[in-house]
């Protein structure tokens, strides 16, 4: 290249930091990987085994026992529902408290969040087996754990809407003499309200699936069957558990995702 | 009926928004305050209801019922006169008229003593979701209990008070509207109509007709002057435009850097004598950018 | 006054109609749901499990904090990150060609509705029912919990990164195809380059949902920390419950804080 032209050119910006933080990467993966003793090659040998499972769970499946299923899928989607509302409805407050643009308290706005976010990490399954310690088998404990779970949800999703919202409005019933609560029901509401629907209807969807496999510890819903056919090597009646499951979780997901598509 | 007194404000961020203002404006006046972007005049109009406070000074309001926080203006008598029309059980005994300092006012005092101030926004600040009807009825909030307000339950009265303050601004016909169907125009003069309903004695105007297209804006404007003139409403107006503020306003205000550096009375000079005062006012000679448009 | 409300227009009723049977049917859903609380009471053993958890949350079993042999709980939280991460990489990589075969923009209309539906299916499949599957497969422990996630997480990952493709500008993509790109280089060079943050994004949102979700796998045995914590809750064994699940919300906190710092840097 011409010597003038190769004065003229800008320094190339400096590669290192990319090539350093994918070399990272890698190697975190590879580490991870021979820890969980993850042995590609071991995978594919026991691969037949694999489609030997699929075929006694699905080819065949038990359809007779579908009559069995249908109360235990009922009460699964009863959990669901309760799960989100009883979860929405503390949600809301909840979420008021930790905007910073309702409650202008700085040290409170925190400590709701830090609290939110120790809900959200607690797995429902887990919560469900200590609840199940305490309450006994059935639903209850099942409606409780998807409850807290809908709860740590939805409020994150609703105090992030809030924070979003048009504050003109804001303004304009303030100058007009509002107070907070009026603040809240004419202008915050309005804009927050249809997404906070969709949100507790989003849960919803999560909690269905969730409450299928909630009754594996003992915490009602459909999926208490699965450990005693597991047991009894029943894999015909566990290939229709997981494809009646699967079907109402398409039909609720369908469902519920139009609703919310006209909501927002 | 409003005096600025050594008015200042410092942003937490230091930028010195207001230096020292001082401004008395009487009932009844309109008023436009001019110049540039950034010169202070959506800080000043923002003290006057406290939705900013003040880092110093104070803004007076004279007549005030320290009971009832309602205001009685410059001439309390014509005002008593017109109550004791309205409402038989009206007793003159009662009232207790002071001069109040609203920078000093806080909670409930505040939300009252705003209720005489009306606001209206360069973007509307309509609840889009809402209703025309019930955009204007939020304006009768400070004047009914809680339990009606949140759930939204009005009197037929406040009804009647939201319909005639939609007549005035010749919108009636899009009541049961919801307010994301109207037009800019529209949304203001709801806006308007809002302010109209709560009965305020005072409008506050922070750039009305900047988002508006010219024909509307001459509407907005008429519709502004209608209320001052009709209903004696003293109107303080942001404003960018110099003819608008030729044509409507009574009285001028130029701000510049924070500093009020122009006030006249629009009839006391010729138009053209006024516009070559206003560069001081811009620092600059004014423009065709600065007048709405064709007339 | 009279004569403005001759002129007020007539309220519309026929929204009201609409709006009261959709607040019915949502009571009446309501209703059947809260039906089934069979609220039973507690256990009557519930006062001393209750009281036994208090305890053990003021003193949580310490020595099976510092057991670092294989049976200790840093072991089971460390391999419980690591099923994640293979798992989310797993699933990052696989759900590349799901995501196209799912974009309108990519392979048109029809090919794409199939794309979509059989990433919703993925979506659906209960993980823990992947688990029991990829257990009998190649048996217990954190292989078959990698798998699982991998397999399920292209559910999530296939819809987002799709979502990411339909709407990234098309321009890009012609500009190649007009100076004569074949499809792999319009693949790597307008499609990938543009998307590629986007969905390290979503990679690493995922990363944190397969955490939580590599702790629940150990229940059903496809390892991590989710045996011993189940074990310990089926024996009451409290104090050792309470520092699984201490360590568990220190351990998601911190990796959802610096995975979602790296995230507010990529967009």
């Amino acid at each position: 290249m011409l010597p003038e032209l190769k004065s003229k050119l800008p320094t190339r910006p400096s590669r290192v930091k990319l090539y350093s933080n994918i070399i990272l990467i890698t190697l975190i993966i590879i580490s991870s990987a021979w820890f969980a003793g993850f042995d590609v090659i071991d995978i594919f040998r026991n691969f037949f085994n694999g489609f030997d499972m699929i075929g006694r769970l699905f080819f065949w499946p038990d359809w007779a026992y579908t009559d069995n299923l249908l109360s235990p899928l009922l009460e699964t989607i009863q959990m669901a529902i309760m799960g989100s509302v009883v979860g929405a409805v503390v949600a809301f407050p909840a979420a008021l408290l930790a905007a910073n643009n309702f409650i202008e308290i700085k040290w409170l706005n925190k400590l709701m969040r830090f609290i939110l976010n120790i809900f959200r990490t607690i797995p429902s399954l887990v919560l469900a087996s200590l609840f199940v310690a305490v309450f006994g088998r059935g639903s209850f404990p099942g409606i409780l754990a998807l409850s807290i779970f809908s709860f740590g949800l939805i409020s994150k999703m609703t105090y992030e809407s809030i924070e979003a919202i048009d504050y003109g409005q804001v303004e304009a019933l303030t100058s007009l003499g509002a107070s907070k609560m009026e603040i809240l029901r004419y202008s915050i509401l309005p804009q927050v309200l249809p997404q906070f629907m969709s949100y507790t209807l989003y849960a919803f969807e999560v909690n269905v699936r969730a409450a299928a496999v909630l009754g594996y510890v003992g915490a009602g819903g459909i999926g208490q069957t699965y450990q005693i056919w597991l047991d009894m090597r029943r894999f015909d009646r566990i290939g229709m558990i997981i494809i009646i499951s699967f079907v109402a979780v398409l039909i609720i997901d369908f469902i519920s995702s139009s609703i919310r598509r006209k909501l927002v | 009926m409003i005096r600025f007194e050594n008015v200042s404000k410092t942003y937490a961020n230091g930028t010195v928004a207001l230096t020292d203002i001082n401004v008395e404006i009487k009932e009844g006046e309109f008023v436009a305050i001019l110049g540039l972007s950034g010169a202070g005049k959506s800080t000043m109009l923002r003290t006057l209801n406290q939705i900013i406070d003040v880092t110093e000074g104070h803004i007076y309001f004279n007549n005030v019922d320290i009971n009832t926080f309602d205001m009685y203006g410059d001439n309390p008598e014509k005002e008593i006169e017109k109550r004791k029309k309205a409402d038989k059980d009206f007793d003159p005994e009662l009232l207790d008229l002071r001069e109040i300092d609203i920078t000093e006012l806080k909670g409930k005092d505040l939300r009252r003593m705003r209720s005489n101030i009306g606001m209206i926004f360069q973007n509307f600040n309509i609840v889009k979701r809402l209703s025309v009807l019930q955009n204007v009825l939020t304006g009768r909030v400070s004047y009914n209990p809680l339990w009606r307000t949140v759930l939204g339950i009005f009197p037929e009265k406040d009804k009647e008070i939201a319909y005639k303050a939609l007549d005035k601004v010749d919108i009636l016909e899009k009541t049961y509207h919801r307010a994301s169907d109207l037009s800019g125009g529209q949304m203001q003069r709801v806006a308007i109509a809002r302010s109209l309903a709560q009965e305020a004695k005072i409008l506050l105007a922070d750039e009305p007709v900047a988002s508006l297209d010219p024909i509307t804006t001459f509407e907005v404007m008429e519709f502004l002057k209608k209320i001052n003139v009709e209903d004696g409403i003293t109107t303080i107006s942001n404003l960018h435009h110099v003819d608008l503020a030729l044509n409507y306003a009574t009285r001028i205000i130029g701000v510049r850097d924070g500093k009020i550096v122009y006030d006249i009375q629009v009839k006391d000079k010729p138009n053209n004598e006024i516009i070559d005062d206003l560069e001081n006012v811009y620092g600059r000679p004014i423009n065709q950018k600065d007048y709405v448009g064709e007339d | 006054m009279e004569d403005i409300i001759r002129k007020l227009p007539h309220k519309p009723k026929v929204n009201s109609l609409k709006k009261t049977l959709i607040y019915i049917i949502v009571i009446s859903i309501l209703i059947w749901a809260f039906s089934g609380l069979n609220y039973r009471g507690v256990m009557s053993t519930a006062q001393g499990t209750i009281v036994g958890m208090w305890n053990g949350l003021l003193a949580p079993d310490l020595e099976y904090l510092n057991n670092w042999t294989i049976d200790g709980l840093p072991y089971a939280i460390v391999e419980t990150i690591a099923i994640a991460i293979c798992g989310t990489f797993v699933s990052g990589i696989l759900a590349i060609p799901f995501a196209l075969l799912a974009s309108q923009n990519i392979v048109g209309e029809k090919v794409s509705k199939i794309g979509k539906f059989i990433i919703t299916m993925i979506r659906t499949f209960p993980e823990l029912i992947l688990a029991l599957i990829f257990i009998s497969i190649v048996g217990p422990g954190a292989p078959a919990g990698i798998l699982a996630l991998g397999i399920h997480s292209i559910g999530m990952l296939g819809k987002l990164f799709s979502e990411s493709i339909e709407s990234m500008d098309i321009g890009v993509k012609e500009g190649i195809e007009s100076c004569g790109g074949s499809h792999g280089e319009i693949l790597f060079r307008a499609v990938l380059p543009q998307v590629a943050p986007e969905f390290l994004s979503y990679t690493l949102f995922r990363f944190e949902i397969n955490v939580r979700a590599a702790a629940i796998l150990g229940l059903v045995g496809a390892g991590g920390i989710g045996a011993p914590l189940i074990f310990a809750i089926r024996s009451r064994r409290w104090d050792r419950t309470a520092i699984i699940v201490i360590v568990l919300i220190i351990t998601v906190t911190l990796i959802d804080l610096i995975s979602g710092s790296i995230r507010k840097k990529l967009v």
